[in-house]
């Protein structure tokens, strides 16, 4: 069974329908990009999926478990980690306060109820430990003790990609990850994304079309509120009506 | 500071002062840490203040009735019952991340609670208040009735509230709470309830309202539903301002201020509040962050430019000269027409005394302006 199914969707936003009938199923294990033009309604999907946006009709369900209803850090506790467009970081907390609230919930201590409430999240040896191995991975561990708001762009992404993983998602959701970069970071990037990924399910909404097929085994391709296509890199590439709508636009501005 | 102590260890209108300082910085701290930490703008925060100081006085009383509790520990009961009060309350008012409907809904409960004590006289003691004795302590224990002992636990209790608090920003809790005041909806995407972390914080923040007010229950012997009023709720925010909300010294200025603006300021002058207005407004305008950090910095500033804050002074001065006797001419029939300013006598009768404040704020509005068109030409 798929570990991401998704039946009839339809969201709207405000009187706006934005998603009308998404289908969509993604195994577990499956790297997929979404793309589509601009108001195709890749975002909202995202929204619909982590709480954020309510589903007027249909179904989400994370392996075989509806997802409606929940409130975001529900979703999140299930296995959905999201990272998004712009980061959204706590720019007073330092890069190690990040990781180490972040990690919390993967390890079991949610807000007051259980163990932790009366002990120095410093001294928490469990969360010091994953911390550590975080900021290894992330490369960060220089930056430790700076805070957040005066980290320069791509390693604020790289936070932003690490706060994503550090609830230990089964389901990965990136929100163009490599938005804003320049063309060497990205390729740095788009590794780093392929390393720390591995073994987890990864949906992927991206504009830059060597991402796309850098990291994606399956491309789903989002056109007024329906999935146009959902296919292999290769299919898609030579699909001539995506190729009409949106790739040899893309290749035009390129 | 450390002289002050001194010598109002000798007297006992000054200790009186210094008991109620420590209760107020209490409350300040309560509030920064609701406010300050946690973005939290309460407009009704006097409900758990005068909550715990209902809870320490009817408990004073079962005490003097034979309970046994100890009379030091009545600080920590009325804190609980504070801290009890606010789980349905702060639970309703912690509900939306909206900043504007936290301080409506508090704003709202502040005054249901202030309305409903004024129904139930038998429990809040209606207009006259509830009177109890703290000398009335178990066999044990020193006698609180004593000004210098009393002063010394509230400074003890000052200690447990800055552990507390201290403790409580130091645990995954209180960090997240910082991370909530900067986006709620990140911290849900860390898998984290924003709302359930700003309830467990209001409640640590009602805790120590608590406390503070149980520590003014002990302190006066008396409490009454005037402890719930608007008033006293908008006294905390404004001083907590006025102190500043980046820093935990904030609150305890913000608190000294508290006493010296409502306690001592009334006792010099009918016009306290218009000078507490005043002063709201000139230091928010002047210092937006409060008076720390914003104090020596602006200290600072004036010790490289003397002449312009002697120049500010000089206006303040002739200010309030007019703003007293204006007082005193309103007030005349009672007060007569004589007053004593800072040493010097004044007589509302006499014309050309009214001369002096318009005279002094003139000759410093001069200097100001002399000083700026010089500056101007340079």
């Amino acid at each position: 069974m798929s570990l991401l199914q998704i039946e009839e969707l339809h969201v709207q936003i405000g009187t706006q329908p934005i998603l009308r009938g998404v289908e969509l199923q993604v195994p577990a294990g499956q790297r997929l990009a979404l793309i589509g033009p601009n108001g195709a309604g890749k975002s909202t999907l995202f929204h619909a999926i982590t709480g954020l946006a309510m589903a007027q009709r249909g179904r989400i369900s994370l392996d075989g478990q509806s997802l409606l209803g929940l409130s975001t850090h529900q979703i999140v506790r299930r296995g959905v980690g999201r990272s998004f467009q712009i980061s959204q970081l706590f720019a007073s907390l330092t890069v190690a306060d990040h990781l180490r609230l972040a990690c919390l919930s993967a390890l079991g201590y949610h807000g007051g109820r259980g163990s932790g409430l009366l002990h120095r999240l410093t001294r928490l040896g469990d969360v010091r430990e994953r911390v550590q191995s975080q900021l290894q991975a992330l490369e960060l561990d220089d930056v430790a003790d700076t805070p957040a708001g005066q980290l320069p762009y791509a390693r604020q992404r790289m936070l932003e990609l690490g706060l994503a993983l550090a609830v230990d998602p089964r389901l990965l959701l990136l929100d163009e990850p490599t938005a804003g970069m320049s063309r060497s970071e990205t390729t740095d990037f788009v590794r780093r994304i392929d390393a720390l990924a591995r073994g987890r399910t990864l949906v992927l909404v991206e504009h830059d079309m060597p991402v796309v097929f850098d990291l994606a085994d399956q491309v789903a391709v989002l056109h007024e509120g329906r999935v146009l296509i959902c296919a292999s890199a290769q299919e898609v590439q030579t699909h001539e009506e995506v190729r009409r709508l949106y790739l040899s636009r893309r290749e035009a501005t390129c | 500071m450390l002289a002050l102590a001194c010598a109002a260890l000798l007297h006992s209108q000054a200790l009186g002062l210094l008991i109620q300082m420590v209760a107020a910085v209490i409350l300040c701290l309560s509030f920064w840490l609701l406010m300050g930490q946690g973005g939290m703008v309460s407009f009704g925060h006097a409900v758990y203040s005068g909550a715990g100081a209902f809870a320490a006085i009817h408990l004073m009383r079962a005490i003097d009735q034979g309970l046994w509790w100890p009379m030091l520990a009545v600080p920590l009961a009325g804190a609980s019952a504070a801290a009890l009060l606010a789980w349905p309350l702060g639970w309703l008012a912690t509900r939306h991340h909206s900043t504007m409907v936290f301080a409506m809904i508090t704003l709202g409960l502040g005054e249901l609670v202030g309305a409903g004590a004024l129904m139930f006289p038998s429990v809040f003691g209606g207009d006259a208040g509830i009177s109890a004795d703290r000398g009335a302590g178990l066999d044990w224990e020193p006698n609180w009735a004593r000004l210098p002992l009393l002063y010394a636990l509230a400074l003890a209790y000052l200690a447990l509230a800055v552990l507390i608090l201290r403790g409580y920003l130091g645990t995954p809790t209180g960090r997240l709470l910082q991370a909530v005041r900067e986006n709620p909806q990140r911290v849900s995407f860390l898998g984290q309830d924003p709302r359930r972390t700003r309830h467990i914080s209001f409640m640590v923040a009602a805790f120590l309202a608590g406390l503070a007010g149980s520590l003014g229950a002990l302190f006066n012997e008396i409490v009454s539903p005037e402890v719930f009023s608007g008033q006293r709720s908008a006294a905390v925010l404004i001083f907590s301002l006025m102190g500043g909300l980046a820093l935990m010294s904030g609150a305890v200025v913000g608190g000294v201020l508290m006493v010296l603006g409502s306690v001592v300021l009334p006792s010099w002058t009918p016009a306290w509040l218009l000078y507490l207005g005043l002063a709201f407004i000139v230091i928010l305008w002047g210092l937006p962050g409060g008076l720390m950090p914003g104090l020596p910095r602006a200290l600072q500033a004036w010790r490289r430019a003397p002449e312009k804050a002697a120049a500010w002074f000089v206006f303040a001065l002739g200010l309030g000269a007019l703003v007293e006797m204006t007082y005193q001419w309103r007030l005349a029939s009672i007060m007569g027409a004589q007053l004593n300013y800072l040493g010097l006598r004044l007589d509302t009768a006499e014309p050309w005394h009214w001369l002096a404040g318009p005279a002094l704020m003139a000759g410093a509005v001069l200097i100001l302006y002399l000083r700026g068109s010089h500056r101007g030409h340079a």
